[in-house]
């Protein structure tokens, strides 16, 4: 049965994970991200999730065990925020070159400087040039259906890329919201198990990322720029079928755009969800 | 690249009528489905009152030598661009048909 909860960003990502049956998950802690692990391990230790927990010895160990993990057949987890998105920086072209649909979740912090606690999407902005999918939550409940739908997105024979699965740092991760928890069985119909078409196996040998010469590098880029192609067809398809399997709680195209307005702000991820509050702006503002 | 000598790049550019930009870079999903430098120029261009057709050529990617095929290419796909009026936001050199007509 679906359930009504209240849940921050962090617990919302971490349900959403262990619904869609992530097999390994790479954990090294950094606020404001951490709390996403704290309570995966939580599901893993009581045995509510069956996923290896591996602690990496940094980010770059965190991106590499989720890619490697995403080559040889499972469907893998990992995440960070602020400088530790940025310490993993070399591995991210390796998962998408690859075409390993593993995901990362980020939950926004800025870089040091100015060094606090605040939310600034530069940190994953950094990696935007890199081949993988990106995207931001303005809600708990983006968060959890985001995180599901993403995997099936990723993983989509027809797409076969990483995907950042991005939160505000604090401002979604850490304020909770009331949100639908699905039942696990009707995730299972809507995001089968991961299905990689070559995956690593020692009986049946094949060469991930083998070393190539110059002449044969750019038609390994073109099939990475390619395969964004087909993204936003499967991104529609996907969210019209997540809908129709949940209710309607996905604006396919955003909710604030309905033709009548003149002049338009827009803002990912938080602040959308602040001006959406606001709603009509009073005259005497000036607006 | 950064600063990004925008004031420039918008006054040389308004003087012409097709701009082809030569990446050895890529942003994969990109708004131009190709590499940086064409968007940015693009953006420093915004504002003048007749502004150039600006496109991306990806070429070099990988390290590949840069053929001077390929730059007649390029600049027949320039000339014929501002003989029609239009081009498309990036060309992948070596890999799209309407590219590789031009060679022959």
């Amino acid at each position: 049965m679906a359930k009504e909860v209240f849940y921050s960003g962090c617990a919302a990502a971490a349900y959403g994970a262990k619904d869609a049956r992530v097999e390994v998950i790479s954990s090294y802690p950094i606020r404001p991200y951490t709390g996403i692990m704290m309570e995966l391990s939580k599901l893993v230790a009581n045995g509510e999730l069956e996923a290896e927990f591996v602690l990496g010895e940094g980010e770059h160990a965190q991106v590499s065990i989720a890619y490697g993990a995403s080559a040889a057949g499972a469907r893998a987890y990992t995440g960070s925020s602020g400088v530790g998105v940025t310490y993993a920086m070399e591995c991210y072209s390796p998962a998408a070159g690859g075409r390993l649909p593993c995901q990362m979740a980020i939950a926004d912090r800025a870089l040091d400087p100015p060094g606090d606690f605040g939310s600034e999407h530069t940190d994953v902005m950094s990696a935007r040039d890199q081949g993988w999918i990106m995207g931001w939550a303005e809600s708990p409940q983006e968060v959890y259906d985001n995180t599901i739908m993403y995997y099936r997105i990723g993983e989509d024979h027809r797409v076969q890329l990483p995907q950042f699965c991005c939160q505000d740092g604090y401002f979604v991760s850490h304020i909770p919201g009331k949100m639908q928890m699905e039942d696990q069985k009707a995730v299972d119909d809507f995001l089968p198990p991961y299905n990689p078409p070559h995956p690593l196996n020692p009986n049946k040998p094949i060469n991930h990322g083998p070393q190539i010469f110059p002449d044969q590098g750019s038609a390994i880029n073109v099939q990475r720029a390619v395969a964004f192609d087909d993204v936003e067809a499967v991104i529609e398809e996907i969210v019209t079928d997540y809908n129709k399997a949940f209710g309607q709680l996905q604006p396919l195209r955003g909710r604030v755009y309905d033709g009548r307005c003149r002049d338009l702000l827009l803002p990912p991820g938080r602040p959308r969800q602040d001006g959406t509050l606001c709603g009509e702006p009073p005259a005497q503002k000036g607006c | 690249m950064r600063p990004f000598p925008t004031q420039a790049v918008a006054e040389s550019l308004s003087k012409v009528k097709a701009v082809g930009v030569i990446e050895t870079n890529t942003s994969y999903g990109g708004v131009s489905r190709g590499g940086n430098i064409a968007p940015e120029t693009r953006a420093a261009c915004y504002n003048l009152d007749n502004r150039p057709i600006i496109t991306s050529f990806m070429a070099g990617l990988g390290g590949e030598i840069v053929t001077l095929n390929e730059f007649y290419a390029m600049a027949r796909v320039l000339s014929d661009a501002v003989k029609t009026g239009k081009a498309n936001d990036s060309y992948w050199m070596n890999f799209e048909k309407e590219v590789l007509d031009t060679h022959s």
